[in-house]
């Protein structure tokens, strides 16, 4: 893939304009020559990710609701990176669930925070003046 | 937009659901109240065709995990079949293969 892709969307707190953007984002990556594998992993994490801050991160009082979207590459690294503003949510810091006790359990959620964990290979999360900024980086050298 | 398609059978022990389209946060409740209604009804076993899933999250996962673990509870079993490559691949990936019983073919899931 070129360092030269750039993808940027600014998403309204939905999930049908979520489902809109993962359709988008995945035919982006593969029409630039992303192995389709590693392209849906970007896909899941990306929405994993953004219908966390839907369904549990309401925007600040007349901050943007709108969750602004990179995708770039930089040195055979996808780069996806999410903005939102709302409270601070680091979820590098969550504990990741037990996935055997999980399905003992049969619980329900939880699974999304270890899916971008075992997807992706860096994970960053930043906080500063109400913004957050969680950046996501993989290997795209076998696309 | 997001949707689901839910179609369902009676084979003799068995209930078939057929599902499409996308298994996400917006559909998996309505797979949820789908699945609770066939829980209490099901003979022996239910089967979960995938055949044309296009998408999976969390969600939808966390939905049949739940329901794996119900119908145990209850004796009964869920059994996946016809994974779409896409799915199969992000379940395997996972680690989740081998927490559901999981079959290739349709036919497959009636036998076991």
């Amino acid at each position: 893939m070129s360092n030269q892709l750039f993808l940027e969307s600014d998403i309204d707190r939905n999930l049908d304009e979520l489902d809109s953007f993962r359709e988008h984002l995945l035919s982006y990556l593969i029409d630039n020559g992303m192995n389709p594998e590693t392209a849906s992993h970007f896909e899941l994490c990306a929405y994993e990710v953004i219908a966390n801050i839907i369904e549990h991160t309401p925007p600040f009082s007349g901050s943007t609701p709108l969750i602004h979207v990179t995708f770039s590459v930089d040195k055979e690294t996808g780069i996806l990176t999410i903005n939102y503003h709302g409270p601070e949510f680091d979820l590098t810091k969550r504990p990741l669930p037990d996935i055997p006790s999980h399905f003992d359990k049969g619980l329900k959620r939880g699974l999304g925070i270890y899916i971008i964990h075992k997807l992706m290979e860096e994970i960053w999360y930043k906080h500063k003046d109400g913004n957050n900024r969680l950046t996501m980086k993989k290997s795209i050298s076998e696309s | 937009m997001a949707s689901l398609h839910y179609t369902r059978e009676k084979r003799g022990n068995a209930v078939i659901v057929h599902i499409g389209g996308s298994l996400d946060a917006k559909t998996a409740p309505t797979l949820d109240k789908k699945l609770g209604d066939e829980a209490a009804m099901l003979p022996a076993k239910l089967i979960i065709s995938m055949k044309k899933l296009e998408y999976i999250a969390s969600a939808g996962m966390g939905t049949l995990i739940n329901y794996n673990e119900i119908l145990s509870k209850q004796g009964k079993k869920l059994i996946l079949c016809d994974l779409p490559e896409k799915v199969a691949k992000i379940i395997k990936m996972l680690g989740f293969i081998n927490f559901f019983t999981i079959h290739k073919t349709l036919d497959d899931a009636e036998n076991e």
